[in-house]
């Protein structure tokens, strides 16, 4: 067995060293040569909450005293404005975690009788910002393909977990035979998707107009597959950016949460500065393994339910303080990275938060939000206050219009947020 | 879930009034009054009721949020026949007008009402004709796979790549709230790729057996065990085994032909005169891992257990038992290792490894998919590989093809005309000179994912005996229909009531049923999400992997035994029996029994179990695995059991915060807000249910105090913390209507005093299931119809399915 093991370790070690061409230098794409760096978007969700306590400091302003999660990012103070009293209205679903579902969508009564999710903020800025980049959007997951970015029908797009295959779609020009390959299936899904549109034309045609919905859907989609084929297809032509980092190996362990953060963090400057994409969207979850942290004993989920167990809370500070630890560190690879002359966390607007205010209950009221970099005036704690409600969809519009994406409206909103 | 057309009993004499009163069907044709003459007639018939009693409050939207007195009578007008509908239903209910009203003039209520109803029933009826009940709905992700693993003959997984379907509050079967997305059509594209992979085997035969040798793990037995030895020990015949581990035993494999493989192991029971639990357990490349199976070994009786699993490339299998988690470490470790313990362990004799599995090669699923097409050795070894001998042009055969594969994947007959576009997708393939199977993609992909595979096609009116055959079979297979029932289509005989009911009985007796039964109750008892949480292990340490892959069954055993012997739909309820194994019934105290299958046994008088509330897969799934809600609990036999749902709170109303410390129990914090009068109205119906099973803890077992964690460890070996049983459950309250109740044993009597209503939500949920659509106004006297003709009888439930299958529910779109 040991045997066994040893020669698949071989072929496994040696197909990278094939696989991976060596690369020397950072270069950005074509694109980027002009002199105005584009602007991004990344949305961090940390899905069972922040402990608020550890969270928000007691007073607002510019002059807050610090908390032991912001402890965590004191460096980073000039580069984030956090939040308190953020929401989304009406987020009491058939199931408890359903918030997860509307985190950016803001739709509302998440799984309940006739919910249907609306688009994410994400996909709203990547239907702007995509067009130009090999990927219109990325969505990461750390566990599995569930993700919050959902396309404008309220369909959810999968996420990616392998930060390894994501690296190579990225960086890594296949085998020729590959690629021929990969290039017959393109054209192969191609042609299908074109007879498909002509057939589903005529089977509307003679449905019913009750029927029409899911013929509507099928044939609109039919279309949007065709041109994300034909997209694919255009940039297999097209070189891919170099790159000097090695590709990721990914942990296979399921408790090695933050190990699994920590690569998806890696990425995502990655991303960013090759020009790959310009909206990233990425899920951070593992209700059920106890997380390999030092002093942790519980499951992430029940540790979030900690029914004011001391020991318990004791317990989450920790998995939670290894979480804001990764979200630093990727304020910090983002302000090391620089573009034409300017650090990428000045073009790039992160939000960092959760979908639950209080995972203890449950509760997706007042949620902990971070806003990071973007070029905003950072270094605040603005503190709204949670009786009035103020939906966290006014934030994303300002998000959206500083980004240059025209949009008076998104979700709850009832204006742009003003802080 | 489910939270459907809210659907309360009838008052007695409504309903009879009523019932009187609406036209049947073919009244409705004939003599079909002018939309003003019938708004008029409603007016005349409902006005005095609003002016005696709903104008004073909504006069006005300001204050209630309806206003009554702009509502206009044409119930051919969506947004009012909703908002009519809606009023019916709350002055049905009895929320109509509040008690503090004092109460309505009989006559004039009941004029009101039987107008309102018979208007609405006629409205809603005649949309049904004109296009039908339902909206056109697709195949789930799961009737994708079976239906593609059933047709083409094949094994493994093929729907997984497609999205997950969406949490609608309903089942994923409606059509309304369905979605195709260019995600989807990518998917469905790339899962028809994975099926022909499967189905495809022209390479040679890879089969392989391997015997595991473990003469490897000689230098792990002396091994220090914080180096991850001495935990095993070298037998006579084997070796010895004694902590639950996973990578010391593995069954030495490399899968390089995913497909079905055969485990075979020779093992027995060690050092021990009581059964030692053996686990199978099959790990996936990603990190997670399935249990094979759970299997008690008697002592001193060596046993050959053989399992047939599907497996993937990367996925591995080994053996390990049930061995008390950490402990079984810390105490081998007492004792300085392996060589000097003498607990319990498992001894393996032999494992041998071997696959892929097919009765024959190429597997009967390439010969069928390449129809008409001669498949001969490509040299002269028998396993192949193998090639396709094509005695005409490659076009003729794709044409072949396709016709024979149309019809099945389409579920009825197909014209050349439909045929054409798929054939010619193969030519540009052909005339490049690409390989005959790998040409034969194109069309079969473009079939595959076509909107006559993907959606059903049915047409306002009597379903046709196709469409027919169709909702059957997605109903109890949730695969497409078989040779008999699409001959039988054909024929034109399967919409006659007695060949129907003759195929019911068959499919119901067919294996595939199964899949009904797991989907069915999966969605409808949420028994799908039964892993979405994972008990506290502090609180809960007894719960184990044995226990947990434990529950679902005992749920989907018993309902496919009220299904098989058509018992009442009472016994959901409360019944005299369950099933279990030997973990299960230790969990609920039962008299124990001999290993971990699953049988039938009689619950002893005096033990709070039977009914499905009391059944840990339901108590587990609507508590978060640290704490139970009375809330959470009472809403599933509100909504699921009793069809009876209360809209969700205001929105800005906070949930309870989880105190486990032990100074307060969740009810006294209830209490607090059950004094509120806005809050009352709806906890008084949502919190006595839940009062009733906080007798049972979030891994359902029977508790008559709370459990608190203490904050201190076990002992050092243990990182698990202790916990104490602090203060006592109180699972008595009173019923909505007043009827007191002691705990669930009473609380289970007065619930079956409403059977009516349990069957009446119990078909309901079967009507959405199986037709794709909600409830309608009109469906409601059908329902009725059935209920009554079934009241005699018990509402035995194998008769409830035919009784639904019969109805025009079903059998019109």
């Amino acid at each position: 067995m040991r045997k066994d093991l040893a020669r698949r370790t071989f072929l496994k070690a040696s197909g990278v060293a094939l696989a991976l061409p060596m690369l020397e230098s950072m270069s950005p794409a074509a694109s980027l040569v002009s002199d105005v760096p584009p602007n991004r978007m990344v949305f961090v969700c940390t899905t069972l909450g922040l402990h608020s306590p550890n969270l928000w400091p007691e007073n607002s302003g510019e002059e807050y005293e610090s908390t032991p999660y912001l402890d965590i990012l004191r460096e980073h103070r000039n580069e984030f404005t956090l939040f308190s009293g953020l929401q989304h209205a009406d987020q009491t679903g058939r199931q408890p975690h359903d918030s997860e579902m509307t985190w950016l969508t803001a739709a509302r009564k998440p799984g309940m009788g006739g919910f249907r999710n609306t688009v994410s903020v994400d996909q709203v800025a990547a239907a702007r910002l995509g067009d130009v980049t090999r990927f219109p959007s990325i969505t990461l997951g750390t566990l599995k393909a569930q993700s919050q970015s959902y396309t404008e029908g309220g369909v959810m797009i999968p996420a990616t977990t392998s930060p390894a295959s994501l690296f190579a779609q990225l960086f890594l020009e296949g085998k020729q035979d590959e690629i021929r390959a990969q290039q017959m299936r393109l054209e192969d899904g191609r042609s299908i998707l074109d007879q498909l549109g002509d057939q589903s034309r005529s089977v509307r045609r003679a449905a019913s107009t009750a029927d029409n919905h899911l013929l509507d859907d099928y044939f609109t989609s039919v279309r949007e597959a065709e041109k994300n084929i034909a997209r694919a297809r255009g940039w297999m032509d097209r070189p891919k950016p170099e790159t000097d980092a090695a590709q990721p190996t990914d942990i296979r362990d399921i408790t090695d949460l933050i190990g699994r953060t920590k690569l998806l963090m890696d990425l995502v400057p990655l991303i960013i500065q090759s020009d790959s994409s310009r909206v990233v969207s990425v899920m951070i979850q593992d209700h059920f393994a106890v997380p390999k942290v030092e002093g942790v004993t519980g499951n992430h989920h029940n540790l979030s339910h900690h029914g004011q167990d001391d020991s318990k809370i004791d317990q989450l500070e920790k998995i939670e303080s290894e979480i804001v630890k990764c979200f630093g560190g990727l304020l910090g690879s983002l302000k090391e990275k620089s573009e034409s002359g300017s650090p990428l966390l000045d073009n790039t607007t992160v939000l960092f938060g959760s979908n639950l205010g209080n995972a203890n209950s449950h509760d997706a009221r007042n949620l902990p939000i971070f806003l990071a970099g973007g070029g905003y005036r950072h270094g605040r704690y603005v503190a709204f206050d949670p009786a009035d409600e103020t939906p966290l969809s006014n934030l994303f519009v300002a998000m959206l219009n500083r980004s240059g994406v025209e949009a008076e409206q998104f979700g709850q909103s009832s204006g742009r947020l003003d802080w | 879930m489910c939270a459907f057309v809210e659907f309360r009993p009838f008052p007695v004499a409504v309903l009879a009034v009523a019932l009187f009163l609406v036209p049947g069907p073919t009244g409705l044709a004939g003599a079909q009054e002018s939309v003003q003459d019938s708004s008029d007639r409603l007016k005349n018939a409902v006005t005095p009721l609003l002016e005696s009693s709903c104008l004073y409050c909504h006069e006005d939207d300001a204050e209630s949020g309806l206003n009554i007195a702009d509502l206009d009578f044409d119930l051919n007008d969506q947004t009012t026949f909703d908002k009519w509908e809606r009023v019916f239903f709350r002055v049905e209910s009895g929320e109509m007008p509040p008690s503090s009203e004092g109460k309505p003039d009989h006559e004039e209520l009941e004029q009101a009402m039987s107008a309102l109803q018979e208007q609405l029933t006629i409205v809603s009826r005649r949309l049904q004709q004109e296009t039908g009940r339902v909206q056109a709905r697709r195949l789930t992700k799961l009737e994708f796979g079976n239906t593609l693993r059933d047709l083409l003959d094949i094994d493994g997984d093929i729907e997984s790549v497609l999205p997950d379907e969406v949490e609608s509050g309903t089942f994923d079967t409606v059509g309304a709230n369905q979605r195709i997305s260019a995600v989807h059509l990518e998917s469905y594209l790339s899962a028809a790729d994975n099926a022909l992979d499967h189905a495809i085997h022209l390479e040679r035969y890879r089969f392989r057996k391997r015997q595991t040798d473990f003469s490897w793990l000689r230098e792990w037995h002396d091994k220090p065990i914080d180096l991850g030895g001495s935990v095993t020990r070298e037998t006579e015949n084997g070796i010895a085994l004694f902590v639950d581990t996973d990578y010391l035993t593995g069954f030495q494999f490399n899968v390089l032909s995913p497909g079905i493989h055969r485990l075979t192991c020779e093992v027995a029971a060690y050092q021990t005169d009581e059964p030692v639990t053996l686990k199978v357990i099959l790990k996936h490349p990603g990190g997670g891992a399935t249990l094979l199976k759970a299997h008690d070994l008697v002592p001193n009786e060596a046993e050959t257990i053989e399992i047939e699993t599907w497996m993937d490339s990367g996925d591995s299998a080994y053996l390990t038992f049930d061995a008390d988690g950490v402990i079984a470490y810390s105490r081998v470790f007492a004792v300085g290792g392996s060589a000097n313990y003498r607990g319990k362990g498992i001894e393996i004799l032999s494992q041998i490894v071997e696959g892929p599995i097919y009765d024959s090669w190429p597997p009967a699923s390439t010969a069928n998919l390449f129809h008409g097409i001669e498949i001969a050795p490509a040299g002269n070894r028998t396993r192949g590989p193998f090639e396709l001998v094509l005695e005409r042009s490659a076009e003729s055969h794709v044409d072949e093809i396709v016709h024979h594969l149309a019809p099945r994947l389409f579920r009825r007959p197909v014209d050349d005309q439909a045929m054409q576009p798929f054939v010619s997708l193969a030519s540009p393939a052909i005339s490049e000179g690409r390989d005959f199977a790998d040409v034969l993609r194109l069309p079969l992909r473009a079939m595959i994912s076509s909107p006559q595979f993907l959606l059903f096609d049915e047409s306002p009116g009597e379903l046709d005996g196709y469409a027919l055959a169709s909702r059957l079979s997605y109903f109890l297979w949730k695969s497409a229909p078989d040779k008999e029932l699409y001959d039988l289509a054909e024929q034109g005989t399967l919409t006659e009531p007695e060949v129907l009911r003759a195929q019911v009985e068959r499919m119901l007796d067919d294996g595939k049923a199964y899949r009904f039964v797991t989907d069915f109750t999966g969605q409808w008892l949420r028994l799908d999400k039964i892993n979405a949480t994972t008990p506290d292990e502090d609180l809960y340490p007894e719960f184990d992997e044995i226990l947990g892959n434990s529950l679902v069954d005992e749920t989907q055993l018993f309902f496919e035994e009220l299904v098989r012997e058509n018992l009442s739909v009472t016994n959901l309820v409360d019944s005299e029996f369950t099933f279990v194994n030997r973990r299960l019934a230790e969990h609920y105290g039962l008299p124990p029994v001999e290993g971990q299958h699953f049988r039938k046994v009689v619950i002893p008088e005096g033990s709070p179990r039977g009914g499905v509330l009391t059944h840990a897969a339901v108590l587990k799934t609507t508590a978060n695995g640290t704490v139970t809600s009375p809330v959470t609990r009472g809403n599933f036999v509100l909504s699921n059991l009793l069809g009876t749902p209360l809209s969700p709170p205001p929105p800005n109303v906070g949930s309870i915060e989880p105190d486990t410390r032990g100074t307060t129990t969740i009810r006294e914090m209830l209490e607090a807000h059950r004094n509120v009068e806005s809050c009352a109205a709806c906890h008084r119906h949502i919190d006595p249910p839940g009062f009733a099973l906080e007798s049972f803890d979030p891994i359902g077992g029977f508790r008559t105090r709370y459990r608190a964690s203490t904050g201190e460890r076990k002992d050092p070996f243990d990182p698990r913390q202790m916990y104490v049983e602090r203060q006592r459950v109180d699972a008595g309250g009173v019923t909505a209507d007043g009827r007191e109740f002691d705990g669930i044993e009473e609380y289970k009597q007065r619930l079956i005093q409403d059977k009516e209503q349990v069957a009446r939500n119990f078909v309901s949920q079967l009507v959405v299931y199986s037709t794709g659509g909600e409830v309608q106004f009109a469906d409601r006297a059908v329902i009725e119809e059935i209920v009554a003709r079934s009241r005699e009888a018990g509402f035995p439930v194998r008769d409830l399915i035919h009784e639904v299958v019969q109805s025009r529910m079903f059998r019109e779109k």
